[in-house]
């Protein structure tokens, strides 16, 4: 049985096809990402799939039960963190958690979700005096309080400072140590590689990949990637047609070359720098990662 | 804080009204002023207690005293014609003077022609337990703030609706029905914690006697079920709080003033008194000044349920009907 089935889902409104015919499975104990930039989809596909939201079309099952037909089977089972989070401003954070935690059949100790998000000491505070990223924390932590099969997390790092970033990747780690199958969405590429077993990149409704971080790397870049300040090449038509260049792909930021062949890249490149057309004080080499995936794919930067 | 102010209002606005209406009214004595050649039948208005006389020497001084609100009544009395001169705020005098004036008249020509009236009128005093100001007023204060808290507590829902909270208690397991649900015990449960906390004031300031019916207990219930009810059907149709808020303020209001419930509706212009029977107020507070305090019921105790009946099922219809989650 999977945890997730998606089959052919469609959400639109009006005429904004905000998910277009999207499909996957997610195995139980899987830890799942679905990542894009902002407006991909990925808000209307957790809450279509969790049953927030009415899907127009195609089918849904979360732990083998239509999350419309059949809302208290699933939504006992499963814990959701929404991206923005709606919460009773007068209650404090331990009274947050003990409400949410009696809505569930079954339940974490309150202390043991405030260890995890790290809000120990903010368990008498009132809701709505946390900043953003402890109520990030805490809606997070809404969502183990059950210690539900399913976790779905909607970006739940975005906004948090690193250190917040990392301590909740420990949670995620932890959630896949403990069996559960975890359902994130990010725009972070690095969270996406470092946490999912799987991934599936959507951009404007539509999955354009998806498998294995590295199997999707692989599948689209045997290169390195070469990265060179956009202010430091003054001339990017200089770098086509050089035969160890595959691919050059340019923003405001950086010029990104791949490569098969670093060693007769520096040498072609040297020359470049020779003749004026670039300097070569603050190069970068690196693997290729997810972000390059996505570049290639949709010829944009994620966080566009 | 808000809840705090419920509860306080209705006990600030009854010691307001008992210290400023609480005092029985003295049976209201007409002022008159007469110009009468003769005298005969000054003297004998003279002798009635309502009536304070003053001898006026000409009609045009003492119009002016009339102009001035010195006299309610002038009676200018010639050779086979009593006239009487009033204000217009004095209308109501003026019609128990002129019956009271001719019977004297007709009383006095039937003794000039040696002949007794036949027929006698004679008063009889009969028992009724009496009521004052403020016995009246206390049911009134009581179906007043019920229906506020009724009508106001839908609001809380508004607001969880307005900031999305329910939207995102949707994502849990917590049915939304029970969560409703709640939120109604919980008006019914503030509204019987008012009823206690109006009925011991009532008690403690100005003595007004605790109800000892148990189906005053039933008519509370009904009037709050019926408020709250009323309350959510208007949640159902408006979208932000500041708009139910507003259209809440705009049935309440009126309904305060207009449903009898602080005074007779008899004291209303005759030209509204349809309007009390259309607020289903004024049926919530005849029914537990009846319940309350034994106040004799304008409209009949079935009629009240019947009325409360037919307001809470529509609107319970409408609001279930019409309702908003998000």
């Amino acid at each position: 049985m999977w945890a997730v089935l998606v089959e052919e889902l469609r959400k639109y409104y009006g005429p904004v096809k905000a998910v277009d015919g999207v499909s996957f499975e997610v195995p139980l104990g899987e830890v799942f990402g679905l990542l894009g930039p902002n407006g991909a989809g990925k808000t209307t596909t957790v809450e279509t799939v969790t049953g927030l939201l009415r899907r127009d079309q195609g089918r849904v099952l979360v732990l083998g039960f239509d999350p419309l037909m059949n809302p208290s089977a699933v939504k006992s089972r499963i814990g959701v963190q929404l991206q923005i989070a709606h919460l009773f401003p007068r209650l404090t954070v331990l009274e947050t958690i003990r409400l949410f935690g009696s809505f569930y059949p079954q339940r974490r100790p309150a202390e043991e979700v405030l260890a995890l998000t790290g809000l120990g000491e903010k368990a008498r505070v009132f809701v709505d005096k946390l900043s953003g990223g402890q109520l990030k924390r805490l809606s997070v932590g809404l969502a183990l309080v059950g210690n539900v099969e399913v976790v779905f997390l909607d970006e739940p790092t975005s906004g948090l400072d690193p250190q917040a970033r990392r301590s909740l990747w420990e949670v995620i780690l932890t959630l896949r140590r403990e069996g559960k199958t975890v359902f994130l969405t990010t725009h972070y590429l690095d969270e996406a590689e470092k946490l999912c077993d799987r991934v599936a990149i959507i951009d404007q409704g539509k999955i354009i990949a998806l498998g294995k971080p590295r199997d999707l790397i692989a599948e689209h870049f045997v290169e390195k990637a070469v990265e060179i300040p956009r202010s430091e090449v003054r001339e990017t038509n200089a770098l086509t047609g050089i035969p160890s260049i595959t691919r050059v792909s340019v923003d405001d930021e950086k010029v990104t070359l791949y490569t098969l062949n670093l060693a007769q890249v520096f040498v072609d490149l040297g020359q470049l720098a020779e003749r004026g057309y670039l300097a070569l004080r603050n190069i970068v080499v690196r693997e290729a990662t997810l972000e390059d995936v996505f570049l290639k794919l949709t010829g944009r930067r994620i966080r566009d | 804080m808000t809840l705090f102010w419920f509860f306080v209002f209705p006990i600030v606005f009854m010691l307001i009204f008992g210290i400023v209406f609480g005092r029985d009214g003295a049976p209201s004595v007409f002022t008159v002023g007469t110009v009468d050649e003769e005298g005969e039948i000054t003297a004998t208005l003279g002798k009635s207690d309502l009536l304070r006389v003053f001898q006026e020497g000409e009609i045009s001084s003492a119009l002016r005293a009339l102009r001035a609100g010195k006299y309610d009544l002038v009676i200018h009395i010639q050779k086979g014609k009593v006239m009487l001169y009033y204000s217009a705020q004095n209308a109501g005098k003026a019609q128990a003077l002129e019956g009271h004036l001719k019977s004297m008249l007709l009383e006095a020509e039937l003794r000039r022609e040696g002949r007794t009236p036949t027929t006698m009128v004679e008063k009889i005093l009969v028992e009724i337990p009496h009521f004052r100001q403020m016995d009246y007023f206390l049911p009134g204060i009581l179906a007043m703030a019920l229906m506020q808290l009724g009508l106001f507590g839908s609001l809380d829902f508004v607001s969880l609706r307005e900031r999305k909270i329910i939207r995102h208690l949707g994502a849990t397991p917590l049915r939304r029905e029970l969560l409703l649900w709640s939120e109604i015990m919980v008006r019914m449960g503030v509204s019987f914690l008012q009823t206690g906390l109006i009925i011991t004031a009532g008690w403690l300031f100005f003595r007004v006697q605790v109800p000892e019916s148990p189906s005053f207990l039933f008519w509370v219930l009904l009037g709050s079920a019926t408020f709250v009810s009323l309350g959510y059907c208007i949640a159902s149709f408006t979208k932000t709080i500041e708009s139910a808020e507003g259209i809440i303020q705009m049935v309440q209001f009126p309904m305060m003033f207009l449903s009898g419930i602080f005074f007779p509706p008899e004291m209303m212009p005759e030209s509204l008194r349809l309007i009390p029977r259309l607020l289903p107020l004024s049926y919530f507070g005849d029914a537990l000044r009846h319940t309350m305090i034994g106040i004799p019921t304008q409209f009949g105790l079935t009629n009240d349920l019947l009325i409360l009946l037919g307001w809470l099922g529509v609107s319970f219809f409408l609001a279930v009907r019409f309702f908003r989650w998000e």
